[in-house]
């Protein structure tokens, strides 16, 4: 094995899911802080600053799902090490909620793919809390699959 | 007979509102979306598991139906569980919902989760009426002894929804391949 994933045991995945896709179970931590079909969100989104690396230097029209493929050939530490590196970084979020910042109703620098215009802080907050929930639900039955251990 | 559901009909929360009908439209959101998971699926395929867990979409539907009325109905305003679940023995078996929704008809069990549902959209609007988002429960916390605030019910139902989306994705996947988000 060449790198380790998130989760302890992943050689018994595949086959254990079966047809289900197998990238879930490798991606998760990178995939809630980088990036997703929608784009990232605190630190580019909506402060407008720049992405952090790695993400910064990836060529994402070369693969959209970059961060799922990647995150293969790490080791455990270094994608938990990413994870927690990522949230302070959020400031733009936390810049906008201080005393005198724009609040919940602030704007996002970017906007929707499909045409609905910017987003609002209120939108974005709620939106990973559901993001992070459904990929939690993923979690529950691969973490299941890999090694029994369950809970809520 | 199966559910249907036309993914293209999914309401989406707006990016630009205001606190409650952001919430509302989230909530909407992932109601729709697991409607759209459990559609098309004979009641065999909505007693599926995916191994080793043994949940169910079946079960998940009579689950969500049961939560539905449990917080925005019975927590926050007190009021009965409607039938089938005013009349369970749930000491004899507290997952009772799941156990048994492999019995159910695919289009009787989405007419219970719709009801269910447009039972608790009216109780969500009698709460707002009595004290908006900030509106407390009836019953009250075990632990701490305080209600609940209207707006921690419906942000709890959205991470419940979402949650369970979760699992309806690798559940639906497995019996038929489908997936989307």
């Amino acid at each position: 094995m060449t790198g380790g994933v998130a989760i302890p045991g992943e050689p018994g995945i595949p086959a254990l899911l079966g047809r289900c896709n197998t990238r879930e179970a490798k991606g998760i931590p990178e995939g809630c802080d980088g990036s997703d079909d929608a784009g990232p969100w605190f630190e580019d989104d909506f402060g407008g600053g720049g992405l952090m690396p790695p993400f910064d230097s990836v060529d994402w029209d070369a693969d959209p799902d970059w961060e799922w493929h990647r995150a293969r050939d790490d080791t455990p530490e270094q994608i938990f090490a990413l994870l927690d590196e990522a949230r302070p970084q959020r400031c733009g979020a936390r810049a906008a909620l201080a005393p005198g910042g724009v609040g919940l109703d602030g704007l996002s620098t970017v906007e929707h793919s499909r045409g609905k215009g910017k987003f609002s802080l209120r939108w974005i907050i709620v939106h990973l809390i559901e993001e992070y929930a459904r990929h939690n639900g993923h979690a529950d039955l691969i973490r299941e699959s890999i090694d029994g251990q369950k809970g809520e | 007979m199966t559910q249907t559901f036309d993914p293209g009909t999914r309401t989406e929360a707006p990016v630009r509102a205001d606190e409650l009908t952001a919430l509302r439209g989230f909530l909407d959101y992932h109601r729709d979306t697991f409607r759209w998971k459990c559609a098309g699926l004979t009641q065999d395929q909505l007693a599926r598991a995916l191994s080793p867990s043994t949940m169910t979409l079946g079960g998940m539907m009579k689950h969500l139906a049961l939560v539905e009325v449990g917080w925005f109905c019975n927590a926050m305003l007190d009021e009965p569980y409607p039938p089938p679940f005013d009349d369970v023995d749930w000491d004899a078996d507290p997952d009772w919902e799941w156990h048994t929704a492999q019995h159910d008809d695919p289009v009787e069990l989405r007419a219970l989760y719709d009801d269910c549902v447009r039972q608790a959209d009216a109780a969500i609007d009698r709460s707002l009426a009595q004290g908006g988002l900030d509106a407390p429960s009836v019953r009250k916390d075990r632990q701490d002894g305080g209600p609940y605030a209207l707006r921690w019910v419906m942000l709890h139902m959205i991470e419940e929804y979402a949650r369970h989306n979760g699992h309806a994705d690798l559940i639906r996947e497995s019996i038929d391949g489908e997936t989307g988000e």
